[in-house]
C-alpha cells in the first residue's frame, strides 16, 4: 500500500513537472550541450571580397583548417557571411551579400543545401542573423523581413514583414523578438527604434515596442527576459542597454557599455571595445540583474580590437575574436575563471562567431 | 557594418592629369609638318628629358590595339591602371604607386578637374582624335606653362589633332566606324576648315555604345579542383556621346589663340563585383554623367626675350549615380553631384641668356561641389598657385628647377570648412651628356609636392573629416638614357633606365575611429616606394619595303606600407600594386599591310593589406594582334584594321572579382580626306 502511494506521488510529481508554463518547455529539437572537442569560427571577410571563410579547429589535435568550408566543399562561402548557427545536427551560415544560407552537416562540414535568399526581382534579401526553435530556423533580412525555413525540407515556408533593417533575433516566451535597426538610412540619421514581436504559431507580428535608436542585438535568459542593445546615431544619441520583461516592459540597464554581447546559461557576457583602448569583458547575472564581474579577464591579458564574443554553454569558456578590419584577426579563449587558455592567430578576416561542436 | 563602407567606395574615380606638354605655339600648326619629322622630335624629347618622359604618338597608338586612353597608358612604364573591366568600367591611373589622386590628367595643356574624388576616370577618353599621349614623371622640362602643371607628382597629357590641310586645300577630315564584340558600335567624324591663313576651325563628334555582355569563368576558390561556372557579365552596357569644337586663330605674326569646347555624355551600367551565388542580382547600379568645358589659350612672343601666355577654362560636371535596389526606406540610393570650376592663368617667359631662361606663372582656380546629400556642406575652394622656374639648356646639359607656392581658401555653407593650406614645393632636375660622341645621358630629379584632400575626403557623409591635412610626397629619380643607330638597318635604338624612390606621408585612408560602425578619413598612412623602370624602343628597316617598330617596358616596384610597425600589414606590398609588370609591342610594316602585336603582363598582386595567399590575385598576360591596311582611294586615304584582343581568352582580373573580357574582335574603317 505504501509502495503504491509512493508510486502515485511520483507519478503525480512527474505529471506536474511535465506541465510547466510554455515558457519553460525546452525546444524539442535542441540537443543539450556536451563537451566541446571542435570549434567552427566564421569569418566575414571584406565587403565585395567574396572571402568569407569558415575555420575548423580541433581542440585535441590543435590542428586548424582556416578555409574548412572550401576544403570540404570545393568552393567559397561567398560574400559577407554574417552569422552561424548550430541547430540539431546541422550548421546554418547566413551569407549577407551573396544572399544565401549554407546548410552544413555539423560533423563533416559538407554542404547539404545552399538556400537562395533573394527578393522577387533577384537581388539578395541581405540576410543578417538566424535563430532556431521547434524545427524551424528564422532569419532576419534587410529587406525588412523574417524568413522561416523548415529544417526537415530545408525550404522556405514563410515570411513576415517587420520593421526596417532587422538585425538581432531571439526566440523566447513562444515569441520571436526582432531588433529593427533601420541602419540603411544612416545618411539621414533616421534609424528605426523598435523591436517586433512575432507569435511562433501564427507567424505574424503581434506587438511592436519602442526600445531606442538603432536596435542591434537581442538575447533571452531562462526567465523570459529579453535583453536588447541599441547603437544610437553615432552622434548625439548614445547607445543603450535594456531589458524587456515578458510583459513587454522596457527597463534601461545603466552604466553598462556594450559593443557586443551574448547570453549563455543565464549570464550575459558583455564585450566593450573602444578603438585604441584595450577591450573589456563584463559579466551580468541575468537572474539578479547585476554585474557580477567588472573585468572578466583575471590574469591581465590585454585584448585589443575585440570584435565579437561567444561562450561555451558546457564549459563556460569565453571566446573573444579581434579585428582591425584590414588584417586577419585572432581568437582568444579564456576559461570560466577568466584566465587565458589559448589563442588562435590570423584565423581570417573579421572573425565573427564561434560554434561549439562535439 | 559593410553597407557603410560600400557607400563610401561609391565615390567615382576621375583622374586628375596634368599635361606634360605645354600648349604648343599654335602658329606652327597651320603649316604642314611631315609625320616623320614629328616622330623624331618626340623621340628626341624623350631621350633628352631630365625627368622620365614617355610619349605615345598617334601612329604607335594605332598599332597598340587599344580603344580608350586607359588601355593605351598601360603601355607606359611606371603606370598602374586600376581597371574594373569592360568598356564602361572605371579606370584610374596611379604612377609609381603614389596613388591616382597624385597624377594630373590634362587635355591639350589644361588640367581636367575633379575636386570631388581627385581622380579622373580615363576610361572616358577615346583615342579617336588623339595626336599624342604624354606621361611626365616629376615634371616637364617645359617651364613656360601654367602653374598648375607644376603641381602634381606626374602628369598625363592628352593632346588632340591640330587641323592640317594638304596642298592648300580648305577642308580636311576623317570619318570612321568601329564595330566589334559585345555589341560595340563606334562611329565618329572629324572636320577641319581653314577660313583663311589666320583662322581655322575643327569639329569632332563620336558615339560609342556597347552591351558589354561578355562571358567569364567564375572561380569559386583558388585550389585546383574548386568549382567554376560560366557566367555572363550583366548591367555593363555603355552609351557615350562626345562633341568637340575648336577655333584656332593667328592674331598677328607673333601671337595666336585657340578656344575649345568639349561636351561629353555617358550612360552606363556598373556591373559590380562578381559575388558568389549572386552574380545576376548583385549590381543594378547605373551611372550617368555629363561634362562640359570651354577652354581658351593665348600666346604672344612679345620680343626675342619675352613671351607671355594666358589660359582660361570653365568646367561643369554632373554625375548621377543610382542604385535602384538599395534596401533603405526610399527603396533606392540616388546621388547627384554637380561640380563647377573656373580657372585662369597667366605665364611669362624670359629668355635671359642663350642658355638660360626664366618663367613665372600664376593660376587661380575656383571649384564648387553641390550634392544631394542630407546636410551637405556645399564647399567652395579657391586655389592660388604661383611658380617661378629656371631652365638651363646646352648641348650637354639640361637642368630645370622650380619653386611652387600654393595657397587654398576653403569655405562651406554648412558646418566648418576645412583649413586653408599653404605649401612651398621645390623641384630640381638635371640631365647630363658626359660623352660628346655618344648619345648617353644621365639624369636625376627631386620633387616635393602634395595633394589636397578631396571634397569626398573632407565632406562625405559621416566618413568625411574636415581637419584632414594634405598628403605629402617626395620623389627621387636617378636614371640614364641611351640612343644609338646602326646604319640604315637600325635607324633608332633607345634605352632608358630609371631607379626611383618615393615617400608618401600623411596618406589619407579610411579607418575605424571608435568601432567598426564608425569610420573616418584620416591622415594615417605612410608608404615607401622604390623601383626600377626600363624601356626600349627600336626601328628596324629590313628593306625599303619592310620595317619593324618595336618597344617594350618593364617596371619593378616595391611599395611598402610603413604605417604601423605593430600591424601585420607592416612592410607589406600595398594592395593592387604588382611587383613586376610590363608591356611590349611590335609592328611589322610592309607595303601590303601592317601586322601588329601587343602584350601586357603583370605579376601577382594582393587584394588586401596583407600579402598572404588568401589575398593573392594571379598575374596575367594579355596578347593582342591586328592587321591593318591603308589604301589611297578617290574619297581619301582609307584605312582598314581588324584586331583580335586578349587572344589567350583569359578572364584575368586587375581588381579582384572584376573580370576582364576574354577573346574579342574589333574592326575599324576610317577615311581621311
Amino acid at each position: 500500500m505504501r509502495k503504491n502511494l509512493y508510486l502515485l506521488l511520483m507519478f503525480l510529481a512527474a505529471f506536474f513537472t511535465a506541465c510547466d508554463d510554455t515558457d519553460k518547455i525546452v525546444d524539442p529539437t535542441e540537443v543539450p550541450p556536451s563537451q566541446t572537442n571542435k570549434l567552427m569560427i566564421l569569418c566575414e571577410g571584406s565587403f565585395n571580397g567574396n572571402n568569407s571563410t569558415l575555420a575548423y579547429y580541433d581542440l585535441s589535435t590543435k590542428n586548424i583548417d582556416k578555409d574548412f568550408f572550401n576544403t570540404v566543399n570545393g568552393r567559397g562561402l561567398g560574400d559577407t557571411a554574417n552569422d552561424i548557427l548550430k541547430y540539431g545536427s546541422k550548421i546554418y551560415i547566413v551569407v549577407n551579400v551573396s544572399g544565401s544560407i549554407e546548410v552544413l552537416d555539423a560533423k563533416s562540414g559538407r554542404s547539404i543545401k545552399n538556400i537562395d535568399m533573394k527578393t522577387s526581382t533577384g537581388e539578395s534579401k541581405q540576410p543578417r542573423y538566424a535563430a532556431a526553435y521547434g524545427g524551424k530556423v528564422y532569419v532576419t533580412s534587410y529587406d525588412d523581413t523574417v524568413t522561416r525555413i523548415d529544417t526537415a525540407t530545408l525550404a522556405i515556408d514563410g515570411s513576415v514583414k517587420v520593421g526596417r533593417d532587422p538585425d538581432g533575433i531571439c526566440i523566447k516566451n513562444n515569441k520571436i523578438y526582432v531588433a529593427n535597426s533601420g541602419g540603411l538610412d544612416y545618411a539621414t540619421g533616421i534609424y528605426d527604434t523598435t523591436v517586433s514581436i512575432i507569435g511562433l504559431q501564427n507567424f505574424t507580428v503581434e506587438k511592436t515596442i519602442e526600445v531606442g535608436t538603432n536596435p542591434y542585438q537581442v538575447f533571452a535568459d531562462s526567465e523570459g527576459d529579453v535583453y536588447v542593445t541599441t547603437r544610437g546615431n553615432y552622434d548625439d544619441i548614445a547607445p543603450t542597454f535594456n531589458k524587456i520583461s515578458p510583459n513587454y516592459e522596457v527597463t534601461a540597464i545603466n552604466n553598462v557599455q556594450v559593443s557586443e554581447f551574448t547570453i549563455v546559461n543565464d549570464k550575459a557576457y558583455i564585450l566593450y571595445n573602444k578603438w585604441g583602448n584595450p577591450s573589456t569583458i563584463k559579466v551580468l547575472d541575468c537572474s539578479t540583474e547585476k554585474v557580477v564581474t567588472e573585468n572578466f579577464v583575471t590574469d591581465g591579458t590585454s585584448i585589443s580590437n575585440g570584435y565579437k564574443i561567444s561562450a561555451d554553454p558546457y564549459s563556460g569558456e569565453v571566446y573573444v575574436t579581434t579585428s582591425d578590419y584590414f588584417t586577419f584577426g585572432n581568437v582568444f579563449c579564456f576559461d570560466k575563471n577568466g584566465k587565458f587558455n589559448f589563442q588562435l592567430s590570423s584565423v581570417g578576416l573579421n572573425p565573427n562567431k564561434v560554434v561549439f561542436l562535439n | 557594418m559593410k553597407f557603410y563602407k560600400k557607400v563610401s567606395i561609391v565615390g567615382i574615380a576621375m583622374l586628375w592629369a596634368g599635361t606634360n606638354l605645354a600648349p604648343q605655339n599654335v602658329a606652327d600648326s597651320l603649316h604642314q609638318l611631315p609625320e616623320v619629322v614629328i616622330t623624331e622630335k618626340y623621340d628626341d624629347r624623350e631621350i633628352r628629358s631630365s625627368a622620365p618622359l614617355q610619349i605615345l604618338t598617334k601612329q604607335t597608338l594605332q598599332n597598340l590595339n587599344v580603344l580608350q586612353v586607359s588601355d593605351a597608358v598601360k603601355f607606359f612604364s611606371g603606370v598602374n591602371v586600376k581597371d574594373y573591366g569592360g568598356i564602361g568600367g572605371l579606370k584610374t591611373v596611379s604612377v609609381r604607386s603614389l596613388g591616382a589622386a597624385h597624377t594630373s590628367v590634362s587635355y591639350n595643356g589644361i588640367p581636367l578637374s575633379d575636386a570631388q574624388t581627385g581622380q579622373i576616370d580615363i576610361g572616358k577618353f577615346s583615342l579617336d582624335n588623339v595626336e599624342a599621349l604624354t606621361l611626365s614623371l616629376g615634371q616637364n622640362d617645359q617651364i613656360f606653362m601654367p602653374a598648375r602643371l607644376f603641381a602634381s607628382t606626374s602628369a598625363l597629357d592628352i593632346r588632340t589633332t591640330l587641323p592640317s590641310f594638304e596642298n592648300n586645300r580648305q577642308f580636311s577630315g576623317k570619318a570612321s566606324i568601329k564595330g566589334g564584340s559585345f555589341g560595340l558600335f563606334n562611329p565618329s567624324f572629324y572636320l577641319a576648315k581653314q577660313f583663311s591663313n589666320r583662322l581655322a576651325a575643327t569639329v569632332n563628334g563620336e558615339w560609342l555604345s556597347a552591351n558589354g555582355k561578355y562571358p567569364y569563368l567564375l572561380r569559386y576558390g583558388n585550389a585546383k579542383g574548386d568549382s567554376t561556372s560560366w557566367e555572363e557579365r550583366k548591367n555593363t552596357d555603355v552609351q557615350n556621346l562626345r562633341l568637340e569644337g575648336a577655333l584656332f586663330g593667328k592674331i598677328s605674326e607673333k601671337s595666336a589663340a585657340d578656344i575649345r569646347l568639349y561636351y561629353y555624355r555617358s550612360d552606363r551600367g556598373l556591373p559590380g563585383a562578381t559575388i558568389f551565388y549572386n552574380t545576376d542580382g548583385f549590381s543594378k547600379q547605373r551611372l550617368d554623367e555629363n561634362t562640359f568645358f570651354v577652354q581658351a589659350h593665348y600666346e604672344n612672343t612679345l620680343s626675342q626675350l619675352w613671351s607671355i601666355q594666358a589660359n582660361a577654362k570653365y568646367n561643369r560636371g554632373y554625375v548621377h549615380y543610382l542604385d535602384p535596389t538599395y534596401l533603405g526606406s526610399e527603396g533606392k540610393l540616388e546621388n547627384k553631384y554637380t561640380q563647377k570650376e573656373q580657372y585662369g592663368s597667366l605665364a611669362a617667359l624670359f629668355k635671359a641668356f642663350q642658355h638660360l631662361s626664366f618663367s613665372a606663372s600664376s593660376d587661380l582656380t575656383r571649384q564648387t561641389l553641390d550634392a544631394n546629400f542630407y546636410n551637405f556642406a556645399y564647399p567652395t575652394r579657391l586655389t592660388w598657385q604661383s611658380v617661378v622656374a629656371a631652365k638651363y639648356v646646352s648641348d650637354r646639359i639640361l637642368a630645370t628647377s622650380s619653386l611652387l607656392f600654393t595657397q587654398t581658401f576653403e569655405s562651406v555653407k554648412v558646418g566648418d570648412p576645412a583649413d586653408n593650406q599653404n605649401r612651398w614645393s621645390p623641384y630640381i632636375s638635371v640631365s647630363v651628356k658626359p660623352f660628346e660622341n655618344h648619345d648617353l645621358r644621365l639624369r636625376a630629379f627631386y620633387k616635393n609636392i602634395f595633394r589636397m584632400p578631396t571634397f569626398n575626403d573632407l565632406y562625405y557623409t559621416a566618413i568625411g573629416k574636415r581637419t584632414l591635412k594634405p598628403e605629402d610626397t617626395d620623389q627621387f629619380n636617378l636614371g640614364a638614357t641611351y640612343s644609338t643607330s646602326f646604319g640604315t638597318i637600325v635607324p633608332l635604338l633607345t634605352f632608358t633606365a630609371d631607379g626611383f624612390r618615393n615617400n608618401v606621408k600623411n596618406k589619407i585612408v579610411a579607418y575605424p575611429v571608435k568601432n567598426v560602425f564608425e569610420w573616418s578619413m584620416m591622415n594615417y598612412g605612410k608608404v615607401e616606394i622604390s623601383g626600377l623602370d626600363l624601356s626600349l624602343e627600336t626601328i628596324v628597316r629590313f628593306s625599303e619595303k619592310i620595317g619593324l617598330l618595336a618597344g617594350s617596358n618593364f617596371t619593378y616596384q616595391k611599395a611598402l606600407n610603413m604605417t604601423d610597425p605593430k600591424s601585420s600589414a607592416y612592410k607589406n606590398q600595398l594592395p593592387y600594386t604588382p611587383r613586376h609588370s610590363g608591356g611590349a609591342h611590335a609592328t611589322l610594316q610592309t607595303t601590303l599591310l601592317d601586322l601588329s602585336y601587343s602584350l601586357l603582363w603583370s605579376g601577382i598582386q594582393y587584394a588586401g593589406a596583407q600579402n598572404v595567399k588568401q589575398n593573392e590575385v594571379s598575374g596575367y598576360t594579355d596578347h593582342s594582334i591586328s592587321i591593318s591596311k591603308e589604301k589611297k582611294t578617290r574619297l581619301g586615304n582609307m584605312r582598314l584594321s581588324v584586331e583580335a584582343l586578349n587572344i589567350g581568352n583569359k578572364n584575368y582580373e586587375i581588381v579582384r572579382y572584376f573580370p576582364m573580357p576574354g577573346r574579342s574582335f574589333r574592326g575599324t574603317l576610317s577615311i581621311y580626306f
